[in-house]
């Protein structure tokens, strides 16, 4: 009975107990669409992907290495606090790259200039409980030359409203003003995030 | 005993067999849709539908009221006929003419590009459900004879209604 008991505990920390990730493992684990952090829509000529990114990410990502110092990454957490990031990635689906699909010279300006200028008009985040304006929008610029266009956004939620690590669903709205495909809404999902870490 | 046991492959036979025809009837690879119930009942267009109207509503009422103006210096030039008010009336009856071609225009230019952004995520999603559910061909029956019949069963105009909205939503 003393072993049965024993046993059915192990079992219990076993499930119970979070994974830890190598830094390369985890960065691999949240671009996963599989995962719920990385979602794919494909409209016409366009494919949009929004990546969320754990503040653990974005610090693998920095340090691109495989061992991170412990005090660094405690500092690097608190440096970049409770802000929401998400990658927000244009591909196309014809030959040319997202910015110049569909479109001449004037056109490819327009849209860089749209994104530089007023693109954080465009994205808005909402959970169940509340929704977030974007305060930072950034176009990475590769003058047309990498096939996917890159835009950086953080989205800070007012203290509580979304616990980090992200444990619930997110739906971001993208109002197109540039590639004529209209409102998009794209949902990220949190809900195996728990059960992650990333270990030093 | 025995005889318990033969029912019960028949019946089992039976289930099987119809289970088998209705897969077989609903993936021999074509449907059909309703494209205007679709459009009608797509969430987006609804909620493109309402910021429409209420630009119109907004411009309307500059209109009304640039027609007002209007109406009460014809009023006052009746009584004074004073040939600089005439000017005044001829230069805004000029202006209300073209402010109304303007926001014609405008409301027009409005309306097809929200028409084609509907279109365009219903033309996606209509392929992403013919894809997900092994559908060869789906036809738009929309009155003008590119469908004249259809049995109900290969009808799937209310699952596209549902499919399109929950993949609107981000679902």
């Amino acid at each position: 009975m003393n072993r049965m008991c024993c046993i059915l505990f192990f079992i219990t920390v076993l499930f119970a107990c979070n994974k830890t990730m190598k830094p390369a493992d985890y960065v691999r684990w949240v671009e996963d669409e599989g995962n719920g952090l990385r979602v794919t829509r494909n409209m016409g000529e366009y494919a949009f992907t929004l990546q969320y990114k754990p503040v653990d990410y974005m610090i693998a990502q920095e340090a691109r290495s495989n061992e991170i110092a412990p005090e660094y990454l405690a500092k690097r957490r608190q440096q970049l606090g409770n802000d929401l990031h998400f990658n927000f990635i244009i591909r196309s689906n014809g030959s040319n790259t997202a910015l110049k699909e569909g479109t001449d010279e004037a056109g490819y300006f327009m849209r860089t200039g749209h994104f530089f200028n007023e693109g954080m008009d465009d994205f808005k985040l909402y959970s169940s409980s509340d929704t977030f304006d974007c305060n930072f929008c950034h176009l990475e610029q590769t003058y047309g030359l990498a096939s996917e266009s890159v835009i950086v956004l953080a989205f800070e939620p007012r203290s509580g409203q979304v616990k980090q690590p992200l444990n619930e669903s997110l739906t971001m709205v993208y109002d197109d003003q540039v590639f004529g495909v209209g409102q998009l809404k794209v949902k990220v999902d949190g809900g195996k995030m728990g059960n992650v870490v990333m270990g030093e | 005993m025995k005889r318990l046991n033969i029912i019960m492959w028949l019946a089992n036979g039976v289930i099987l067999l119809s289970l088998f025809a209705y897969l077989l009837i609903k993936s021999d690879g074509y449907a059909y849709i309703e494209t205007n119930k679709v459009y009608e009942g797509f969430r987006m267009k609804k909620g493109l539908q309402q910021q429409l109207e209420s630009g119109v509503q907004k411009e309307s009422e500059r209109l009304d009221s640039l027609r007002m103006e209007l109406k009460m210096a014809m009023l006052r030039y009746e009584n004074g006929k004073d040939d600089q008010l005439k000017k005044a009336i001829e230069l805004k009856q000029q202006e209300l003419v073209l402010r109304e071609r303007e926001a014609k225009m405008q409301y027009e230019e409005l309306a097809d590009k929200y028409d084609s952004q509907i279109w365009a995520q219903i033309n996606q999603y209509v392929q992403e459900y013919g894809k997900t559910h092994g559908i060869k061909i789906i036809l738009g029956a929309n009155g003008n004879g590119a469908v004249m019949y259809g049995t109900d069963d290969k009808n799937i105009t209310e699952e596209i209604i549902t499919y399109i909205n929950k993949k609107h939503e981000g679902l």
